[in-house]
């Protein structure tokens, strides 16, 4: 988890690309595309301005100031892009850092119901993975939640009937289905 | 080829019962279904639905965006797992 470190991870060196030094980046977030020329990044364990950056082939090339060659590019292969907390973009009120989500405690109708183990990207809405053993997925939904406890990190969510009953196993048909 | 629109779209018949049954009751509990090839139709909307992936139930909360989609669309049947940096954002949408 990174929410209590200064660094926070943006994407990973893949490979280098060509002879002047770019590099291919595979990209988690939003945050790499968005950031300005001489914007501070860290990688390998040293500070780099960024020089440039464009779009190629699903990845990102990006050019930075003290890697001008393939040789420097080639030794920051596998390393991971972070930036500093601050950098990243502001969030609105039902929006988190995925990682920052993780060990928040999840009540239905004031009952707890667990914690959250991780969160899963998802086409319609994001899940919230919770820490019990059959690892119950809960579709973030604006609709059920209720309740936002930054302080305590505590989610209260209005539930349907039934979520919580979801079986692993397909011969058990409790509440039926089609 | 397209569906032929004189057909109108393919909902499992069990599934279509039980979203109009639901739907008399103003009930919103999780309904189980098997059925991916089904379309999602207007009247599934506000349902959840928990759509079998092969392996395990995927609930989803259908919302308009959905309707003509297929429910099999919404539960992956492939596991991808990328790497989640610190700066994904998530939220209830």
């Amino acid at each position: 988890m990174t929410s209590n470190t200064e660094f926070v991870s943006i994407g990973r060196v893949v490979k280098p690309h060509g002879i002047r030094g770019e590099l291919v980046i595979e990209v988690y977030g939003d945050t790499l595309s968005g950031l300005e020329e001489n914007a501070a990044l860290h990688v390998g364990g040293e500070s780099h301005s960024l020089v440039g950056s464009r779009p190629h082939q699903g990845r990102l090339l990006v050019r930075l100031e003290k890697v001008v060659d393939r040789t420097a590019a080639e030794s920051l292969r596998g390393a991971e892009l972070t930036v500093e907390r601050e950098a990243l973009a502001a969030l609105e009120a039902s929006e988190w850092y995925a990682d920052d989500l993780v060990g928040w405690s999840v009540l239905a109708e004031g009952a707890s119901i667990g914690r959250v183990a991780a969160v899963l990207a998802g086409s319609p809405h994001d899940y919230i993975v919770l820490d019990d053993q059959s690892q119950t997925l809960i579709p973030m939904v604006r609709e059920w939640l209720v309740d936002i406890d930054h302080e305590s990190r505590v989610l209260g969510l209005e539930l349907p009937d039934g979520l919580m009953e979801h079986p692993a196993s397909t011969a058990d048909t409790v509440g039926g289905g089609d | 080829m397209t569906r032929s629109l004189k057909k109108g779209p393919y909902v499992q018949d069990s599934l279509q019962r039980k979203i109009d049954a639901m739907n008399a009751a103003n009930d919103r509990s999780v309904h189980k279904t098997w059925s991916r090839r089904s379309t999602v139709t207007p009247d599934m909307v506000g349902h959840t639905l928990a759509v079998h992936n092969g392996k395990r139930f995927i609930p989803v909360y259908i919302t308009e965006n959905m309707v003509g989609h297929k429910l099999g669309e919404f539960a992956p049947t492939r596991t991808f797992r990328s790497h989640i940096g610190g700066d994904k954002k998530t939220g209830f949408r």
